[in-house]
This record gives structure tokens, sequence and C-alpha cells, in this order.
């Protein structure tokens, strides 16, 4: 029961209102199983049609009913009045509930299989009515698509009636998503119409900066943007070759270069192959016309990888927006989501001290819109970490140094595959975590010194591990048999507080020591 | 703009499990006949929402099982589906809560398997999406209707999964979300229908689990609430489909877990037992089944764990053998 408010009553209206249900009870009974009677009999005529209708005018989703209807409309081959008759029920049914699936999927039926000229321009007037009525009904707006393909209504006129409903409320957030679809199914020039979105959506939303709607669909549009490059980097293992990409390479994209046999997946970012006559030392990304979208040398890093690319003409567009947004700001410096926009934006683009200031107003979100604090954290942890790397070249050599960065979270630990030393101590992790460390595949010596961590479920099996340090933790000392999965852990670092020493050194392999210090 | 959320009274209400398990046990009972009759288009369902949330808060015990397996077999017909009630079609949603009461009553394998795989496979469509009955209604509940019902029966390999999963992937939205249907808008319980279908398919690959992640945190209203889509009203359902999603994506520390558990116990009636959709409406076995559910995630008091993806009760799918996918925290 939705929406149905729980009133107290007295006895006596009480008995009243059971006397009614009963007489209303008897009269359900009597009418389903008068209905049924006739189905049983195969009455398939205009009275057992009219023998249902108060039926579904009160209860509109008895799906059984419905079907009856279906199958007496097959074999009436109905007339015009008939069908009409048949189309307004719907409209009756939908008035007592506008929500029910059935009456909804019944209409639609009734003008696909038995009138024989479905007039699908009259639907979508009836669609634009009940919209104006109710403006977020789902079902409404998802049979809208399914009548305007009918009649073959063309998509700048349905981008007309999406802006008639925003303009009418900028709140319609069922509007904004039909407007994304209309855009990608129209393969529209994907920058222009990017730029007059975001003008768009930039006056709904400082209409009213409390209201998600717009602020979402921004969100979406800045988001589209994505990195120029896809190869991070390229090295040996042995006798491997492994490249590491920042994102998932589209199906239809090809790696091509050093040598003859084929790359194989490791992960979905993690690429390999086995060494064999390298034929240039360039590795190169293609698209399905063979056109060269990325290429990196062998033993290279590129520390850009996560620039965007913007055009000169958006990034004005954008640049204007941070601007406003800045305004906004100083107007309203409690508005959640116009701070998030500056967030995103000021990420985005990048300009001068951006890094500092998205992390203080990042602070600033964790503490306007505290029951999200944990998101904000983990997008924090995102950006710190990205901000690591493309400040470091990052040679296999060097050690990766995130200690004290306040991490939640772990993003793109793969990019350090080809690390010895990784230090991720001080940090506010979880071991649900752990598992993000599969991909440290080369590493010796690690650090999850002070991680607040309370234990070691989803330890990945981290072959190469010699050195861990756990210190200041508060590690259930059960889960230290996770750790018999490192075959090659030598040493695991404890300090004096974790003392229950003999329980941990039942859990682990005999030959890992224990160091404390 | 004001937004829509409703206002909570500053008592905290008082957990009354004794009246949850009174309220469930009373349906079937007399003094339900009225909506008992009014609801049997969708009995079914409505039992495995009753008797779900009572395994729950009852120590994993159901009260005349044989009646109820009865009952299930008396829904059955010829061509391999389940009818909400006799007399009524058979229908994917109502052969779903069927296999599902089955399962709870660990009498699954007394089903005619073959039979309900070839009712379920045979309303596959060539792009993979799944009709709920015969007539041709195309939805993404009735994708998870039938992933959850086959594999429940360890059958999902008898239908073609990677069009199902196509299919799935083709109602994605901007926002990360699914819909019914491809272009249709986001909705958080469709969006429980899709990811729940990619878990069981084990494509979780497939989601954006931070773009959608975020979309379903944005749910969590000033009440602790969460709405299924913007700027609408809070509801207890949302609780399980949005919270139950943002866990199997290894998401859900991303909203005030303390605030929702604030909002689903000031949907108790504290009289009668059982859950509304929000504070002060009439109690229900819908809510009360998802508002519970989500109170288990939470771990709450002593309710047994229940499954994110099935919704149902774990040690149930832990005896089927079955893992579905979930995905760790960022």
């Amino acid at each position: 029961m939705h929406n149905r408010l729980k009133v107290r009553t007295t006895e006596a209206q009480k008995a009243a209102a059971d006397r009614e249900k009963e007489k209303k009870l008897q009269l359900y009974r009597n009418t389903i199983n008068d209905v049924f009677e006739r189905r049983s009999r195969n009455e398939y005529d205009v009275l057992a049609l009219k023998s249902s209708e108060g039926l579904l005018r009160s209860n509109p989703d008895i799906v059984t009913i419905w079907n009856y209807r279906k199958e007496i409309l097959l074999h009436l081959k109905p007339s015009e009045e008939i069908i009409n008759d048949e189309l307004y029920l719907t409209e009756k049914c939908l008035q007592v509930n506008p929500k029910s699936y059935s009456a909804w999927y019944h209409r639609n039926w009734l003008l696909d299989n038995v009138d024989p000229s479905p007039d699908w321009n009259k639907e979508l007037q009836l669609c634009t009515k009940y919209l104006k009525i109710d403006e977020r009904n789902f079902h409404c707006w998802d049979y809208r698509q399914i009548v305007a393909s009918k009649c073959q209504e063309p998509n700048e006129n349905e981008l007309k009636f999406t802006m008639e409903m925003i303009e009418s409320n900028f709140s319609n957030y069922s509007a904004w998503h039909y407007r994304s679809k209309l855009f990608s199914a129209a393969g529209k020039d994907e920058e222009s119409t990017k730029i007059s979105e975001l003008s768009l959506v930039e006056s709904a939303a400082f209409t009213d900066p409390s209201d998600q709607s717009a602020w979402i669909y921004q969100r979406w549009l800045i988001g589209k943007l994505e990195p120029s490059k896809f190869i991070y980097k390229v090295s040996r293992i042995k006798n491997k070759i492994y490249l590491i990409l920042n994102r998932k390479l589209p199906n239809n994209y090809k790696i091509i270069g050093l040598g003859e046999t084929n790359w194989e997946q490791f992960d979905s970012k993690i690429w390999y192959k086995k060494l064999d006559n390298i034929d240039s030392s360039k590795i190169q990304i293609i698209d399905e016309v063979n056109q060269v979208i990325d290429n990196l040398s062998i033993d290279n890093v590129q520390q850009n990888i996560f620039n965007l690319n913007i055009s000169e003409q958006l990034r004005l567009v954008l640049n204007g927006q941070l601007d406003s947004l800045h305004q906004l700001l100083d107007m309203e410096p409690e508005s959640k989501w116009a701070l998030l926009t500056y967030v995103l934006l000021l990420y985005t683009l990048k300009p001068n001290n951006y890094f500092k200031n998205c992390l203080k107003n990042i602070k600033l979100l964790k503490e306007l819109d505290s029951k999200r604090k944990n998101y904000y954290h983990d997008l924090e942890s995102r950006y710190q970490i990205e901000h690591w790397i493309a400040n470091n070249n990052n040679n296999n050599m060097d050690s990766v140094n995130l200690k004290g960065y306040g991490l939640t979270a772990f993003y793109h630990m793969h990019m350090f595959l080809f690390n010895k030393n990784i230090d991720l101590s001080d940090n506010d992790l979880s071991h649900t975590n752990l598992n993000h460390l599969k991909n440290l595949i080369m590493c010796e010596q690690l650090s999850l010194k002070n991680c607040k961590l309370e234990n070691l479920d989803n330890f990945p099996a981290l072959n190469n591990l010699e050195v861990l340090d756990l210190r200041e933790n508060k590690i259930q000392e059960i889960s230290y048999k996770e750790l018999t999965k490192c075959k090659s852990l030598k040493k695991i670092i404890l300090d004096k507080k974790q003392i229950a020493l003999d329980k941990i050194l039942e859990c682990i392999n005999q030959s890992t020591n224990i160091e404390i210090l | 703009m004001l937004q829509k959320d409703v206002k909570l009274d500053n008592t905290t209400k008082t957990w009354v499990l004794k009246k949850h398990i009174d309220f469930l046990q009373s349906f079937g009972k007399e003094r339900h006949q009225y909506e008992s009759s009014m609801m049997e288009f969708l009995r079914m369902s409505g039992m495995y929402w009753g008797l779900t949330a009572l395994y729950l808060i009852n120590d994993g015990k159901i009260p005349k099982e044989d009646e109820i397996f009865e009952y299930i077999k008396s829904c059955e017909h010829s061509c391999g589906g389940y009818s909400p009630a006799p007399g009524h079609d058979p229908h994917l949603l109502y052969t779903l809560s069927a296999v599902q009461i089955a399962c709870l009553l660990n009498r699954e394998l007394e089903l005619p398997t073959e039979k309900i795989v070839s009712y379920v496979s045979k309303l596959q469509q060539d792009d993979g999406s799944f009709t709920g009955d015969k007539w041709g209604e195309i939805d993404t509940r009735y994708s998870f209707c039938a992933l959850a019902c086959l594999s429940l029966l360890g059958k999902h390999n008898e239908i073609n999964l990677v069009k199902a999963v196509d299919f799935i992937k083709s109602c994605q939205n901007f926002d990360g979300g699914f819909g019914s249907r491809p272009g249709a808008e986001s909705h958080g319980g469709l969006i429980y229908c899709c990811v729940g279908s990619l878990s069981i398919a084990g494509r979780l690959d497939l989601v954006d689990a931070d773009t959608l992640g975020w979309w379903l945190a944005e749910r969590q209203l000033p009440s602790g609430g969460l709405n299924g889509r913007p700027e609408k009203l809070p509801d207890v359902c949302y609780s399980w489909w949005v919270f139950s999603t943002l866990n199997i994506l290894g998401r859900d520390h991303w909203i005030d877990k303390e605030e929702l558990k604030t909002f689903i116990l000031a949907s108790q009636d504290n009289e009668g037992g059982g859950f509304s959709d929000r504070p002060g409406d009439e109690p229900d076995p819908f809510h009360t089944l998802f508002g519970l559910a989500a109170l288990s995630l939470m771990s709450y008091d002593n309710i047994l764990p229940i499954d994110p993806t099935y919704c149902m009760p774990k040690a149930v799918i832990n005896r089927l053998g079955l893992k579905p996918q979930t995905l760790s925290r960022p």
C-alpha cells in the first residue's frame, strides 16, 4: 500500500467499515467468479467484455482479467467502436492508478495487435496531456518513447517538448533524462550540443540551486570528457611485456606493436604478451578504422595520463561556468550542489592552485553534506592518488610513497604493478579495500602501518611480497592466516601492542619471521 | 523549491519485534480476508514477502509449511509457470515467487524443474529481453525474475545469458542507472533488478559503480529515508532497492546508515506491528519485508542475514551453493 494514511477509528466506525468491506468483498467475489466462469465456457463476446469492466475500473492491476479481454478482442475482430471503448477503459483505469503497468501495457498491446489503423499521433497528444498533469510519471514517459518512434516523431520535436516541460519546471529529471537519450540517438555534433546543453543547464541550476535534477545532468556533461591518453606505462618483467592502461579499452580498439604474439588481458586495464622478436619499440592503440589513438615506447611512462581532451571552445565555456559558480558560492556559500560542481570543474580544468582548492572545498562538502561524507572521502582519495601519479615519473625502481594521505579508497592501484617498494602507511583503510592490492604483483616491501585495519580478509596472494609492515593496527590474530597465500613472505613487522604473538605464529607460515619494533 | 521529504517526529520509535512477528503471522487468517481477496492477483508474491520477512525475525521458522507448499502446487500450470492464485494466469513474477518460497521451505527439488526452465526460457526474446508472460510485455524486472528463478534452481545456463546481459546493458542511462527498457528513465527498483541480474550473471564489470553509486547515495533525504528517483518522496521499499544495490556495488558506506535505520524504524506500526511506506501510513507485508531486509543488511538486532542480490535469507542462498557477485569498496 502506498500513501495510505493510517487513521484512528472508533469501534462504531470500525464496525461500519467492516460491513462496507464485507459488501465490497462479496461484490468482488461474485464478479470475478462470473468472469472466470465465462472464460471457462469460452465466451468471447461483447457481453463478456462488459462483465469485467467494473472489476478493472476498481482494480486495474488484475492482469488475468486483461488477458481474458485480450483473448476476446483477438476473437471478435472488433469494430472501431469496441476498440474505442477499450481505449477509453484503459484511460479510466489509468485515472484510478496512473502507475498501473497492466493498464499501460493493455493500451499499447491493443494498438499494436487489434487496432487496424492505430492513431499514434493521438497517442502522442494523450501522453502530452498526461505528462502535463503528472510530469514525472515514468510509465507515461516510457510509453511516450514507444509512441514517438511509432509515429516517427522527429527528435527535434521531442527535444522541443522536453524543453517546454523543463521551462515550466526545471526540476523535471524525467525530461532531462529524455534529452540525454535524444542526443545520443541523434548522434548530434557532440561539441555544439554539449555547449548549448551546458548553458541551458546552467540557467536551470542557478534558478534553483537546491534542485538536483539539473546538477546531475551537468555532472554527466562534464564527466563525458575523456582523457586523451590510454597508455600509462609499458614495461618488461622477465620474459613478458606488460601494458598498463588508465581505462578499459573499447571493444573495437586494438593494441599493435612489439612483435607478432597476441596481447592477452590480465585484468581490465592490464595487458601482457610474451617477449618475442621486437619489430619496433612502440606500442600503438588503434581504433576500428586503424587510426592511431595513442602510442608509447617501451619502458616509458605517460605522466599526464589523467589530462582531459577539451577543445579551446569548450574550455572557454567551462571557464565561464567556473566563474559563475564562484559568484553563486559567494552569495550562497552553503549550496552543496554548487560547491560539488565547482570542485568537479576545478578538477576538470586544472587552473593554477586547483588541487589545494579542490581539497579545501571537499573538506567543506564533508561538513555540509555529512550524510555522504564517506563518498567525499573516497573522491578525495581518488584525487590524491591521481595527483601523485601525475607528479611522479614512477620508474619501476622508485618507491611509491602514499603515506599519510588519509586515503579511504584505492584507485588506480594497477598503475603500481611494477613497483617493488610501496608505502601506504598512515591511511584510513578497511579490510574491504585490501583486494585492490592484487595487482601489486612485483611488490616486495609493503607498509600498511597505522591503517586502521581490523582484519586481513581479502588480502591478495602477492607472490613477490617479502616484508609486510602491519604495525599500529588492531588486527584479529586469526586473520593472519590470509598471509599464508603470500609464498615469499619472509618478515612481518609488528609492534609490542599486538600481544597475542603465539596466536599469530600459529596462523602464519613457518618460514615467515615476526619482527617486533 | 521545497525538497520533497517527510519530517520525523523526535520520539525514537522502539523496536517492536514481537508485534512484527504477530503482524506477519496474522496473514492468511480471518482478520485479513478482505485484503487477501482483493490482492489475490499478487498473492504468491505477497506470501514470499510475508514468509521471507517472518523467516528473518522468527529464527528461520515458517509455520504451516505443508499448507504453503500445497498452495504453490495449486498455482502450478501445465506450461511450467505459476499464477498468483488459483484461477489466475501464470506469470514470471509469480513463478519467481513460487520458486523463492519453495527454496525457503527447502523443497525446491519437489518442483518440476524442467518445466519451469522451459517456461522461463521460452519467454526470452531475440534481443535477450524477457516478457512477463505470453502477452509480450517486456521489462527488465522480468530479466531479473528469469535469472533469479533459474539460478535458484541451478539452471541459469539454460537461457542465453550473453544476450540477457546485452539487453540489460542496453537499458543503461547517463546517470549510470537502469530503466525498464532501452531509453527508459533510471529508477531505484529497476536498478536493483538490473544490477541484481548482472550480479547473478557475474558481469558487474558492466556497471559504472562510482557514477551509479553516487546517484544512489543522492537518494538519501534529510529524513534519512531513501527515494527511488530525484525529487521524489522517501519510501521504505527503496531502503531495500537502493541500499541493497549500494551494498552489491561495495558502496553502502556512501550514505548515512544510522539515519536510514532511524527512518525505517519510524515507519514501524508500533501498535499492530509491520512497516509502512513512510511514517504514519498503513503497514503491509511488502514494506515489512523490505524494511526488515534493509535492517538486516545493516546487522540490526538479531535479524537473520539477508543476501543483497536475491532478497532471501543468506542461509538459504548458501545452502543452494549460490555465490552472486558483489564488488569490493573502491
